[in-house]
């Protein structure tokens, strides 16, 4: 193999190099893509949500929800006025859950 | 500059699944991509396409396993490369050929789609790797270590696919007026 047959093959192979045009290739290439897992969880997640939202209100569960959360609150209310120590331990413990909940979603999103 | 753009392109699709990015990366390679199976099929365009189509979805649900330890093109060549030889690999089982044969029966079908174009007359020729690295060294300019990690083998065995094929090659240029 001398140089001159080197040139030869360099020359014939860049002489048939040519460029193809798209042609819809890439539009064609795009329309086969797989749908990644998470789109299908996703809509999954959203379905479910309505599905929940829906049942809620047909069976008068926010009224029910609110009722709920007023008593809590009412009682409450009731028992720090008796004990106000308990005032201070109620504090603390949703400022405990908080940080915890921080500290475990900043985890979360490291790794 | 080219190699960093692919690596924010991949990122964007990997990290946000942003379609659009891939659709660039798509755009970009197609040509070199397409061109890559037009010759290793001696010159069957529909076949070609639908190899490279395999090919980009290939790298596409596979995109987070590229590790950036070689180029971008480089690993999508390696895609390709598999993609063609699983397919003959397909087609041996089917046909109960040899691989010899399966290339042999393939260039024959090629032979009438492409009879006129010196090109596939000369690559059909040689032997299946010998093609696929004389293609990649003179037509996509790549150096002997790529083309040693797209096909998988020692670079010393590139260099000796690429002598044989280059003897042959030049035989059959000469052979036909081309000196």
């Amino acid at each position: 193999m001398n140089r001159k047959d080197e040139q030869l093959i360099s020359q014939f192979m860049q002489a048939n190099k040519h460029e193809i045009a798209d042609n819809g290739f890439s539009r064609r290439v795009l329309r086969r893509l797989p749908v990644p897992a998470k789109v299908w969880s996703d809509l999954l997640t959203v379905i479910c949500v309505i599905l929940c939202a829906i049942l809620l209100y047909a069976s008068d569960g926010i009224t029910i929800l609110f009722q709920s959360i007023y008593e809590i609150f009412q009682a409450q209310s009731i028992d720090i006025i008796n004990h106000p120590n308990k005032l201070l331990t109620t504090m603390l413990a949703i400022s405990a859950t908080i940080c915890f909940l921080s500290i475990r979603s900043a985890w979360t999103s490291k790794e | 500059m080219s190699q960093l753009n692919d690596i924010a392109l991949v990122a964007q699709v990997v990290v946000f699944g942003n379609k659009g990015a891939f659709d660039t990366l798509v755009k970009k390679y197609q040509s070199p991509i397409r061109r890559f199976f037009l010759q290793q099929t001696l010159g069957d365009e529909a076949l070609s396409d639908d190899l490279a189509q395999e090919t980009f979805i290939k790298a596409y649900t596979h995109l987070a396993s590229y590790k950036n330890l070689s180029s971008f093109s480089t690993w999508l060549f390696r895609i390709a490369y598999n993609v063609f030889y699983d397919y003959i690999r397909n087609r041996k089982e089917t046909s109960g050929l040899e691989d010899w044969e399966v290339d042999a029966t393939h260039q024959t079908e090629q032979r009438q789609i492409g009879k006129e174009m010196d090109i596939y007359r000369g690559l059909s020729l040689l032997k299946g790797v010998e093609r696929t690295c004389i293609t990649l060294h003179y037509m996509e300019d790549l150096p002997i270590a790529k083309i040693s990690a797209i096909v998988g083998i020692p670079s010393g065995t590139v260099k000796s696919h690429l002598s044989r094929g280059k003897e042959k090659l030049a035989n059959f240029l000469k052979q036909n007026g081309y000196e």
